[in-house]
C-alpha cells in the first residue's frame, strides 16, 4: 500500500512537472500567433489535457506498464512494484538534473529509459521486450519526420487553396472550415475505436458526419465575415480563429500521450497490489488515468502561464496559417501515436512540424542547430535514466524493499 | 523549454530589408530642401548631419543582417542573394550621404534655369525612391501570401514604374549635361566639372534603385 502511495504521488509531482514544462512547449505556437493569449492557453490547456488524458491516455499506459519489460519474465510482483517506483523516481531525478543543467530532456524518453533499466537490473537483458523497444525508438525518429511531412503538406495546401487564389478571403472562408473539419474528423474516429470500441467502419462513417457537420457549421459562421483590410490580414483573422480549436487539438492529443509517462509506472504498482495478472489484459482504470490527468492540470495551472510567457513571447515569427498548419501536424501525428499506443515526444514532433513550415519557405529563419538537441535527447536520456533507475532499484533492492 | 526560442531566433530577414527602404526614403526625403537651402547659399550642416546620421542607421541594419544569417538558418531566401542585395540597397543611401557632402565642396551663382533642371532631376530621383521604397513594402505582403504568382506579378507591374522613371532621369541629366557644355564659355570649368559631377551622381541614386528592383525576383526565387 505504501509503495502504491507513493508512487502516486511522484507520479502526480512527476505529471505537475509535465504540465509545467511540455504543455508550454504543445501551446507555444498558439500563444507566439497571439491566436489565444496565456489566461486561454492555461484554462484550454489544464481542461482538455485533462480529458485527453482520462479518454486517450489508456494506450500508452498500457505499453508503458507492460510493453517494455515483460512482467511475466519477472518471477516477483514485488520487485516489478519496486522496479517501477524506481523508474519514477529516476525520471523525476533526471527531469531534475537535466533542468538543472539545461540539457535538452524529453519525459517520454526519460520513462522509456528507466523502464528499460530497471528491468535489465531486476532479470536481465532478456525481460526487456526489444521488439517494442525498436518500434518506440522507431516512433521517436518517424513522428518528427512525420510532424514535418504533415505540416509542409498542410500549409502548401492553405496556400494552394486560399493564399494562392485570386479571392484569398473569399477562399479561407470557403476552403477553411474543411481543415478544421479533418481535425475533429480525426479526434472522432479515435474516439469511436479507441474509447467506443466500435470498428474502423463505423469509427469512418461517424468521423466523417463529423468532418461534414463541423466543417458545414464554421462555414455557415464565417459566410457573414466581410473584408476589413487587406485581403491576406483578413485570411489570417479567420485561421486565428481556427487555430483556437487546433490548440484544443494539440492540448488533447499531448494529455493522452504524456499522461503515461508519468502514470505508466503507477499503474504497474496498482496491478501488482490488486494481484492482478501483470501481463494480462487488464485496462487501467480511469481513475488512475484521471489523476495523472488531474497532474498536469495542476502544473498548467500553477507554472504554465509563467513558462507560457517566456515561450510564447520569443515566438513572433509565426502567422496564425503557419501557426496552424504546425498545430494540425502535431496533434495529428501525437494523436495517432497515442492511438497506437506509442510514445512519442510532442515536442520534437513540434519541432519537426516548425521545419516543414520552414521548408515550405513559412517561417523567415529556423535554427536547424536544434535538431542537434533531439539527437542528444535520445542518445543521452534513455541511457542516462536506465543507469538511474538500475541504481534506485538497487539500492530499494539492497535497504530491503 | 527555451527549444523553441532556439529553433524560431529573432532573425527576421524581411523587415530589416523594409526598414533599410524607409531610412534611404526618409533620406531622400530630405533632398529638396537639402537642394533648396544650398541654392539659398544657406547652411546645409544641420540637413547633411541628419542624412549621415540616417545612413548610419541603415549601415546597421544592414551589418545585422548579414551577420543573423548563416548556414544553420533554414530561411527562404538564399543566404547570398540576400547578402548582395541588402549591399545593394545599401548603395543607394551611400549615395545619397555622398550627394549631400559634395554640395560642402562647391557653390556659385547659378542661374535659375540650372536651378529649375536641377530640382526637376531632384524631384524624379525622389519618386523613383519613393516607387523603389513601396516594391520593397511589399515584399511583406508576397511572404504572407506564401510567394503567390499574383503577388509577385503584381510586384514586378509596380517595380516597372521604377524604370520608367529611370528613363526621365536620365533625360534631365542629359539636358544638364547639355546645358553643362553650351555653357562652357561662360563658367569657371571648374564649377562645370562639379556641375556633372553633382549631377551625374544624384541620377546615379535612380540608377542603383533601378538596379536593387531588378534583384527582387531573384531574391524571391529559391
Amino acid at each position: 500500500m505504501s509503495i502504491l502511495l507513493m508512487g502516486g504521488i511522484v507520479g502526480f509531482i512527476v505529471a505537475v512537472s509535465i504540465g509545467a514544462n511540455d504543455v508550454a512547449n504543445s501551446m507555444a505556437t498558439a500563444v507566439g500567433a497571439r491566436a489565444i493569449n496565456i489566461r486561454q492557453a492555461v484554462v484550454i490547456a489544464a481542461i482538455l489535457e485533462f480529458t485527453g488524458a482520462a479518454i486517450f491516455g489508456s494506450q500508452v499506459t498500457e505499453t508503458i506498464r507492460k510493453g517494455i519489460v515483460d512482467p511475466a519474465k519477472i518471477n516477483d510482483p514485488n520487485a516489478f512494484m519496486l522496479g517501477a517506483f524506481s523508474a519514477l523516481i529516476a525520471t523525476a531525478t533526471w527531469i531534475l538534473i537535466a533542468t538543472y543543467f539545461g540539457l535538452p530532456v524529453s519525459t517520454t524518453h526519460s520513462i522509456v529509459g528507466a523502464m528499460a533499466g530497471f528491468g535489465i537490473a531486476a532479470a536481465g537483458w532478456s525481460v526487456v521486450n526489444w521488439i517494442k523497444i525498436v518500434i518506440i525508438t522507431l516512433s521517436w525518429i518517424l513522428s518528427p519526420i512525420a510532424g514535418l511531412f504533415v505540416s509542409f503538406l498542410m500549409f502548401k495546401s492553405i496556400s494552394a487553396f486560399i493564399l494562392h487564389s485570386d479571392r484569398p478571403f473569399k477562399s479561407a472562408k470557403r476552403y477553411g472550415p474543411w481543415f478544421i473539419g479533418g481535425a475533429f474528423m480525426i479526434i472522432a474516429f479515435s474516439f469511436v475505436i479507441k474509447v467506443l470500441k466500435s470498428s474502423a467502419t463505423v469509427g469512418l462513417i461517424v468521423a466523417t458526419v463529423v468532418f461534414v457537420v463541423s466543417g458545414f457549421f464554421i462555414y455557415i459562421k464565417l459566410k457573414r465575415r466581410r473584408v476589413l483590410s487587406n485581403e491576406y490580414d483578413e485570411v489570417e483573422k479567420i485561421f486565428k480563429k481556427m487555430q483556437v480549436i487546433t490548440s484544443c487539438y494539440v492540448a488533447l492529443a499531448h494529455g493522452a500521450n504524456d499522461v503515461a509517462n508519468a502514470i505508466g509506472p503507477v499503474a504497474a504498482i496498482y496491478a501488482v497490489y490488486k494481484g492482478l495478472e501483470l501481463g494480462g489484459k487488464v485496462t487501467v482504470p480511469r481513475s488512475i488515468l484521471m489523476i495523472g490527468g488531474l497532474g498536469i492540470a495542476v502544473g498548467v495551472a500553477l507554472w504554465g502561464s509563467k513558462v507560457m510567457k517566456t515561450v510564447g513571447e520569443g515566438i513572433t515569427a509565426l502567422t496564425n496559417t503557419r501557426g496552424f498548419s504546425i498545430d494540425f501536424s502535431t496533434a495529428t501525428i501525437v494523436l495517432t501515436a497515442s492511438i497506437l499506443g506509442l510514445p512519442v515526444s510532442t515536442t520534437h514532433t513540434v519541432v519537426g512540424a516548425v521545419v516543414g513550415v520552414g521548408l515550405a519557405r513559412g517561417v523567415e529563419a529556423v535554427n536547424l542547430k536544434i535538431l542537434k538537441n533531439i539527437l542528444i535527447s535520445w542518445f543521452l536520456t534513455v541511457p542516462a535514466a536506465a543507469v538511474l533507475s538500475m541504481l534506485i532499484f538497487k539500492i530499494l533492492i539492497f535497504l530491503g524493499g | 523549454m527555451a527549444i523553441f526560442k532556439k529553433l524560431l531566433p529573432n532573425v527576421k530577414v524581411i523587415e530589416p530589408i523594409i526598414k533599410h527602404a524607409q531610412i534611404i526614403e526618409k533620406a531622400m526625403m530630405k533632398f529638396p530642401e537639402l537642394f533648396r537651402a544650398y541654392f539659398g547659399f544657406k547652411n546645409i550642416d544641420e540637413i547633411v548631419k541628419e542624412i549621415t546620421n540616417l545612413e548610419r542607421e541603415a549601415d546597421k541594419i544592414k551589418e545585422r543582417l548579414k551577420s543573423s544569417l548563416d548556414n544553420y538558418h533554414l530561411t527562404p531566401f538564399e543566404r547570398s542573394t540576400i547578402v548582395l542585395y541588402i549591399h545593394n540597397q545599401d548603395k543607394i543611401i551611400d549615395l545619397i550621404e555622398d550627394t549631400s557632402k559634395l554640395l560642402y565642396l562647391n557653390n556659385f551663382e547659378m542661374p535659375e534655369e540650372l536651378k529649375n533642371m536641377l530640382m526637376e532631376l531632384v524631384e524624379e530621383v525622389k519618386n523613383a525612391v519613393d516607387v523603389f521604397e513601396d516594391g520593397v513594402r511589399r515584399l511583406e505582403r508576397i511572404f504572407i501570401s506564401d510567394f503567390s504568382t499574383r503577388e509577385i506579378e503584381a510586384e514586378k507591374f509596380e517595380m516597372e514604374k521604377v524604370e520608367g522613371l529611370e528613363d526621365k532621369v536620365d533625360e534631365i541629366t542629359l539636358k544638364i549635361g547639355r546645358w553643362i557644355y553650351s555653357n562652357k564659355e561662360n563658367y569657371n570649368p571648374i564649377d562645370l566639372m562639379f556641375l556633372r559631377n553633382l549631377a551625374l551622381t544624384v541620377s546615379e541614386i535612380a540608377d542603383v534603385s533601378q538596379n536593387v528592383v531588378d534583384m527582387i525576383p531573384s531574391i524571391l526565387k529559391k
